[in-house]
């Protein structure tokens, strides 16, 4: 096939194939002058070059990715591009509210890992409020996060609050 | 403005105009950095036009913190909204704490449903933590469409997201959240606004989430300030007359563009094309994007270009606007240096390197590394002061990075004052207006 062909097959533009060539991320093509011609070898590196990019990798880790593939292994390699692209199909084939659906039971699921998502209190928020009696008609809040760096704090208020109690009954019985 | 460097798309009643504008056209032999300024307005909404229904979920937080005028100011203001659909319009309501209710399931607002609304609205108390990413996702399926392929062609489509806390249930992590922002909005069609109140929520967060689904971040001061932007950006969303507005960027292998302002960009081909999402316009609405590129590798005499188109949704219609290219010429040192920067270019250039050092800066402040942060803030001032000086906006900026430097300095930033920074950098970034004292 020629350059044109490679492009239509591909997706990628003649320019950027060029690019590639230049890069040394794929090899030049067979023969000369006009009788120059791309294979298979050419066409399963491009869509490899392609997935890798849709990853957001960098040249570099692209051209030493592929460096490490052999011809041998490219129709394997192949082979795992085409599923993801048909999983990719489907997934355009999805309603936008099956879509979101899927990541929503997902994220319940990562929230009933406990592992993942360890449970609300151990997690300290910081919204929810125990409530202290300290006397009659007399309450401290305070948030698990204050508990945990004002805990020695909150003891002296607690036993401030029950030595003045005490002061107040033995006060009352003299 | 000169027309150096300029090349626009042919300007056409009902079209998106995209002008390109380099700040030079020569680079030197070996590597330069130019940038180059995206100015994209959206077509005026002629008297014909009727307004596209509008599709909206409310996500409203009823965790503890939000006990008393908070939430009341809250369901006011969602009402609020409530009321000002139309049957063409469809919403829902979804509340969340710990748990995730909706409380009132999607469909058109009329009369009956209003009344509905109003009711769940008032039964609604706050209680425990905060399930913000459950919550949100709730939203945003609420309003999703049912049929494949009703992205391109259905509806504007919004989920308000209204919190005063941080996430604690569930996934909390802002760049996940963020990612999975832009995915929805690219596979749903769905954007995603923020609404963060007071000193205890995470701008880290809200704002990313906001800019990655294409919407808006407001940082409200108090409950006083929802009211106003709820309806401020109701209001605009009625005006939208571009929707999903995106750049398409192509390139030389010589060019490698870095993006300055804070949109949400993806390289799929990662080293000859980019799109940047701009989002939905509102009529007459301009927004600019400031790229630089390093060019590198040219002999003199040697050129490389950079080209760009903006693509968008107008009705049930993809539309796209002609291909501009802007060429650069490399030359030796002497012509280079003699060659003016183009002022106009500067002045947006200037803004948006301002705005990111700042946010910079209180990513590194949030980190920790107040020293850093200050180092940020000397480096991006003195670059600055090069161009600044006949543009009176540019100094204004030095200006105020200079303030915030010294507030660094001082150790004196607050909470409060970091989320004011984020809001400014959003919305000076974005063009993003202010809507918290907008009036109906």
């Amino acid at each position: 096939m020629n350059l044109q062909d490679l492009s239509d097959r591909t997706g990628i533009s003649v320019r950027t194939i060029r690019f590639y060539i230049t890069e040394r991320l794929l090899p030049g093509p067979e023969g000369r002058g006009t009788s120059t011609s791309y294979g298979d070898e050419h066409l399963g590196r491009l869509l490899l070059i392609r997935e890798l990019s849709s990853q957001r990798l960098p040249l570099s880790e692209i051209r030493e990715r592929l460096a490490q593939v052999s011809p041998s292994d490219l129709p394997s390699m192949l082979a795992e591009v085409e599923n993801r692209s048909r999983a990719e199909e489907t997934t355009r084939s999805t309603s936008p509210k099956e879509y979101l659906s899927s990541m929503l039971e997902q994220a319940l699921g990562q929230r009933s890992n406990p592992e993942l998502f360890p449970a609300p209190a151990e997690r300290l928020p910081r919204d929810v409020w125990r409530r202290i009696r300290l006397g009659a008609g007399i309450e401290l809040h305070v948030t698990p996060e204050a508990e945990r760096v004002e805990g020695e704090l909150i003891e002296r208020i607690q036993d401030l609050a029950k030595d003045g109690s005490k002061n107040r009954k033995r006060r009352n019985t003299q | 403005m000169s027309d150096q460097g300029r090349s626009g798309s042919r300007y056409k009643d009902h079209e998106v105009e995209l002008r390109l504008a380099a700040e030079r056209l020569l680079v030197r032999p070996g590597k330069s950095a130019r940038h180059i300024d995206l100015a994209i307005t959206a077509p005026a909404a002629s008297s014909g036009d009727t307004r596209s229904p509008l599709s909206l979920a409310l996500v409203v937080d009823r965790s503890g913190s939000m006990q008393g005028s908070k939430l009341a100011t809250a369901k006011a203001a969602a009402m609020a909204v409530l009321e000002r659909l139309e049957s063409e319009d469809h919403a829902a309501v979804v509340v969340f704490d710990s748990e995730v209710e909706t409380i009132l399931a999607e469909g058109p607002m009329t009369k009956e449903r209003k009344a509905k609304a109003k009711r769940r609205l008032a039964e609604v108390e706050a209680r425990a933590s905060t399930a913000l990413h459950q919550g949100w996702l709730t939203g945003c399926r609420a309003i999703a469409a049912d049929t494949a392929g009703m992205v391109a062609q259905g509806q504007l489509s919004r989920c308000f997201l209204l919190t005063d806390g941080l996430a604690n249930i569930g996934l909390d992590d802002p760049e996940a959240i963020a990612a999975q922002a832009a995915e929805v909005r690219a596979n749903t069609g769905i954007g995603t606004s923020t609404f963060g109140i007071g000193d205890d929520y995470d701008e880290g967060l809200l704002a990313p989430m906001a800019v990655a689904g294409s919407g808006q971040f407001h940082h409200l001061r108090d409950e006083t300030d929802i009211a106003a932007t709820f309806s401020g950006e109701l209001a605009e969303l009625f005006n939208v007359t571009a929707r999903g507005v995106r750049v398409e960027l192509e390139f030389d292998p010589s060019v490698q563009p870095e993006l300055i302002s804070l949109y949400r960009s993806a390289q799929a081909d990662s080293t000859t094309s980019m799109t940047v999402d701009v989002g939905d316009l509102i009529a007459g609405e301009s927004r600019h994007l400031v790229l630089r590129l390093n060019v590198l590798g040219l002999a003199p005499g040697e050129t490389a270009a950079i080209r760009a188109r903006v693509v968008w949704r107008q009705g049930d219609s993809l539309m796209a606007a002609e291909w501009s290219e802007i060429r650069f010429t490399c030359a030796d040192h002497t012509t280079c240096d003699a060659e003016p920067r183009i002022m106009p270019v500067m002045h947006w250039v200037g803004l948006h390197h301002a705005e990111r050092a700042k946010k910079h800066a209180l990513d590194l402040h949030r980190q920790g590394d107040g020293k850093l942060a200050i180092q940020a803030l000397r480096a991006v001032m003195r670059r600055l002061r090069e161009y600044a000086k006949p543009d009176q906006d540019l100094v204004r900026a030095l200006d105020e990075l200079g303030k915030l430097r010294k507030r660094y300095e001082e150790g004196k930033m607050t909470r409060s004052e970091a989320k004011e920074q984020m809001f400014n950098y959003v919305s000076t970034s974005r063009m993003q207006r202010d809507l918290r004292s907008f009036h109906k």
